[in-house]
């Protein structure tokens, strides 16, 4: 599988460390809640999700990518 | 005679046979009237697994898939499907090259349809790879990416494809299943053609086009008869030497199967491997699976127990799990299944590999994780250093006399290679908050030219890692990292920094930088010998020479000893190293290993992130309260450590001690015959002449218990540090 | 084992737009290895960047060695997944023999660096 970096190129998914990226949901509205969720809960959604990516092998900066889950596309 | 009018000879059992110019090394067998596996209907297609031999010491070689070379090594370790034993000598196999290549697409299969669709695609200007089983490109799997590797005479052969998979591998005959279909003497009827093709005689030929028809094959190892059913429904007998079967084909379309829904790439099956299967009715007896030798009435026993689907039936039976891959049973599980369930089910999953490769091939083109070396690596292995790989390092163990280096550290002057640290540099106007938001220390209260030691904290408030923050100016910091932390550190502070939206500039300097530590109550001496006239006080830094390179120096301390910790160009470290151990000679001066710095660090009772933390170690539970100020605003993992710091604390990280030797890292701890915990460093102090250790402990009730037993010996709480409790040797 | 040497060069980190306005050079080569990172080889020097920020490191931990289209082109196609890009002279890094190598492709030779932590297995991998 591969991951288009935008400073690098196309590079197979193995140069990359994956980076969560937590996102609270809107109906969780105490602070303290909603600072729990960002750090222990995971959506897991079915579908696209908005992913970082670190870039070891090459610039070692990170990307932001939308990702099928189901099928690993990359959107 | 001359050379070329010899006869051409392999090797089949231990015996040369001859063989003809282009045979296959099975035709070159049957040739010989040796039969690879002892029976089973042969396809010469390299569909089924009834000519598997080794050859050439590779065991599950289909023998109708390689030409024939003088002298290559046949052995028939197949036989009956039997298992061949592996080798009991030491084996080593050669290595085999890879190859990349990246194309639009790939077409599998060079028959007449596969020629086609590669003419299409190169008029439709793309770039295209053919493989052919028949040319020596076997295609072993299909990868995300996508890839298709397949192995190649000249070894193993990976494309990237860009747009399209084409699969047009044809079809495969089908296999007669009955009674005494692992006799030998039976064969497809497009084996029967290439066979008499090559001169080889079948004798007396029976040709089986209706499966309804076949009753059985008769005869001891080859076949002599077959028993069919008359137009009245009577069995007749039909004498024969050879079997044909002519029952019809099933597609080849497992590679179509495994490519389907790859992300990113069009994948298409075009020609005979794009039909839909002959489905041939499954008879009430006979071996249907001739791979994991499953037969009809295996099937009916898995069926028995409830597994209906096609998928289960699999797994329940094995059936299609073996080296063929389904090859010859699919066909006939799914007929199975059909007659007892009214539905014909779409066939299994496919997934590589399509065929058993050897270890060299899995490894063809791969390599080994780097252990990183540091600049002084060389100097370490000249001066026959010990060396060991820790925290993804090559670092020295030892030099050959850990006790001597441990003293050497304790009562005179020593130096250690301490290049592995995370080195980061972090400049810009708005440096100061980001490093403030980041740590849970008040890194504003920090003055210029003074350094701190920091932990490092995740967002759920637990130890990530640990180091110092050093401050060069207002709006320019340097950071240090444990050593197998430094990546994880600088893609934390290049996240956070993006996420704030911070204008800071990041410079990961871990292996720009070498980084020599000079400790031992002679530090300074050894400094001032090599021209550092005012070394730096306790806990700051200065830029100076040392021996003529520059460096910036760190006062700091993990051995307990006056410590200065030199950061300099990496060219730069060998001469810097060499001229250190030159300089103190009659300091009685010795570098230190890893195993020194381990007992000397524990008798300080210091952390090693990773080591004796664990991933839910909160600052509470290991003591270092100290090094977070709740009283900030805010820093990353704030709110989780005032949550968890609302309930009781129900584990410590500890020291204890205890007489006798350490026990090892990882023992249980009991109070009573209950677990209360483990170990996670332990050592010989020789300087205080008992066991030190870091433990995890249960509390109680909130008490931490005073005395623990760890192997049936008694051990005790001990404050740390165990040694020099008030940090007087270090800040001297 | 092909001799690997010492590739001493000047890291630039700055903002993109300022590093974007770098006037490249005819002579030394230039690596953006980051839209805020670029690496300077050879000379003349780098130039001056008006950023009182920027952090300008003299890094001497780069090796490697130029290897000839040949060699470069059998070297990569036996141990580089991803294409390599095609315009030259072009600066490509990535993972090639499970190294983080940045590479100058120049019309008739490549060059192949890695951080000096990498060298001694850089070299074996040249074999």
């Amino acid at each position: 599988m591969n991951l288009p970096c935008p400073n690098c190129g196309v590079r197979p998914i193995t140069e990359f460390l994956y980076g969560e990226l937590t996102s609270v949901p809107d109906a969780i509205t105490d602070a303290d809640a909603r600072d729990v969720d960002r750090a222990f809960m995971r959506n897991n959604p079915q579908g696209p999700q908005t992913e970082r990516w670190f870039h070891v092998y090459g610039c070692r900066r990170w990307i932001t990518l939308q990702r099928d889950t189901r099928t690993d596309e990359v959107l | 005679m001359t050379e070329s009018s010899q006869p051409l000879k392999l090797i089949i059992d231990g015996q040369p046979v001859p063989f003809v110019k282009g045979d296959s090394v099975l035709v070159a067998m049957l040739r010989n009237q040796h039969h690879p596996t002892g029976g089973g209907c042969l396809c010469l297609g390299g569909d089924c697994p009834h000519c598997l031999a080794t050859i050439d010491g590779v065991a599950y070689v289909r023998t109708c898939q390689v030409p024939a070379r003088p002298g290559c090594v046949v052995a028939c370790t197949h036989h009956a499907h039997a298992v061949p034993a592996l080798p009991q000598t030491h084996h080593v196999e050669p290595t085999t090259n890879a190859r990349h290549q990246h194309a639009d697409v790939v077409v599998i299969g060079q028959g007449k349809s596969g020629l086609a669709a590669a003419e299409l695609a190169r008029t439709a200007g793309q770039t295209v790879v053919t493989l052919d089983a028949a040319q020596g490109q076997d295609v072993i799997g299909i990868y995300p990416g996508a890839q298709v590797v397949a192995r190649t005479t000249q070894g193993m052969l990976i494309v990237h494809v860009r747009q399209e998979i084409i699969v047009a591998t044809g079809a495969a005959e089908l296999h007669p299943v009955a009674l005494g279909n692992s006799l030998a003497g039976l064969m497809t009827a497009r084996a029967a053609q290439q066979l008499q093709a090559a001169g080889l005689s079948l004798g007396r030929i029976v040709v089986i086009n209706d499966a309804n028809r076949l009753v059985r094959f008769e005869g001891e190892s080859n076949v002599t008869a077959v028993v069919v059913r008359d137009d009245q429904g009577l069995e007749q007998h039909v004498g024969c030497d050879t079997a044909v079967i002519d029952l019809g084909t099933t597609p080849r379309n497992m590679l179509h199967r495994m490519a389907a829904g790859l992300p990113g790439v069009r994948v298409s099956v075009v020609g005979d491997a794009a039909t839909n299967s002959d489905v041939p009715n499954c008879p009430a007896h006979g071996l249907v699976c001739h791979c994991s030798q499953v037969g009809v009435a295996d099937l009916q026993s898995v069926w028995d127990r409830g597994f209906h689907e096609l998928e289960l039936v699999k797994r329940a039976s094995l059936a299609g799990t073996g080296t063929c891959q389904g090859g010859v049973c699919l066909p006939y599980v799914r007929s199975f299944l059909a007659n007892k369930g009214g539905t014909l089910q779409p066939a299994f999953t496919a997934r590589p590999l399509a065929r058993p490769i050897t270890m060299g091939e899995v490894a063809a083109g791969g390599h080994h994780h780097v252990t990183l070396r540091t600049p002084l690596d060389g100097v370490h292995r000249a001066a026959h250093a010990h060396m060991e790989r820790a925290g993804g390092w090559w670092r020295p163990w030892n030099y050959g006399d850990w006790q001597a280096e441990y003293w050497a550290v304790r009562e005179a002057v020593s130096i250690m290679d301490v290049s592995t640290l995370g080195k980061m540099l972090i400049s810009g106007p708005d440096a100061l908050t980001l490093l403030d938001r980041l740590y849970p220390t008040k890194v504003s209260t920090i003055k210029t030219g003074m350094s701190r030691y920091v932990l490092l904290l995740d967002e759920k408030g637990y130890v990530l890692d640990d180091g110092l923050i050093s401050k060069i100016s207002d709006t320019r910091y340097t950071l240090t990292f444990t050593s197998g932390g430094a990546t994880t550190a600088e893609l934390w502070v290049r996240d956070w920094a993006e996420s704030w939206g911070l204008n800071v500039r990041i410079l990961n300097q871990t292996m720009s930088l070498g980084a020599i530590n000079v400790t031992g109550p002679l530090a300074k001496e050894l400094l001032a010998r090599a021209g550092l006239e005012k070394p730096p006080e306790f806990l700051s830094h200065v830029e100076a020479h040392v021996a003529g390179i520059p460096c910036r120096i760190f006062r700091l301390s993990f051995t307990g000893e006056l410590s200065y910790e030199l950061h300099h160009a990496a060219v730069n470290a060998p001469v810097l190293w060499r001229t250190l151990l030159d300089l103190g000679k009659s300091l009685n001066i010795r570098p230190h290993g890893l195993e020194a710095l381990l007992k000397l660090r524990l008798e300080k009772g210091h952390i090693i992130v990773g080591q004796d933390t664990d991933f839910d170690s909160t600052p509470r539970r290991i003591h270092h309260e100290w090094a977070v100020k709740l009283d900030k605003p805010d820093f990353v993992g704030k709110h989780a450590v005032l949550r968890t710091n609302k309930v009781s604390l129900d584990k410590i990280l500890c020291g204890l001690s205890m007489e006798g030797p350490p026990p090892i890292e990882g023992a249980n701890l009991t109070v009573d015959g209950n677990y209360a915990g483990y170990v996670t460093s332990a050592t010989w102090s020789p300087i205080l002449g008992k066991t030190v250790m870091l433990a995890w402990l249960k509390l109680s009730n909130d008490l931490a218990p005073d005395r623990v037993m760890i192997d049936g010996r008694p051990a005790q709480r001990t404050e740390t540090p165990f040694y020099d409790k008030e940090g007087a040797r270090a800040k001297a | 084992m092909p001799k690997l040497d010492r590739f001493p060069l000047t890291r630039i980190v700055s903002t993109p737009a300022l590093l974007d306005g770098i006037q490249t050079s005819t002579t030394a080569i230039v690596m953006r290895t980051a839209p805020d990172e670029l690496f300077w080889l050879g000379s003349p020097a780098a130039p001056v960047i008006n950023d009182p920020h920027a952090i300008i490191e003299h890094d001497t931990s780069f090796v490697g060695t130029w290897l000839s289209t040949q060699a470069a082109t059998a070297w990569v196609s036996a141990n580089c997944e991803w294409q390599l890009p095609t315009t030259r002279p072009v600066f490509a890094q990535g993972e090639v023999a499970g190294l983080p190598v940045k590479l100058w492709i120049e019309p008739r030779r490549m060059l192949v660096l890695v951080q000096q932590p990498f060298a001694a297995d850089l070299g074996e991998r040249l074999q």
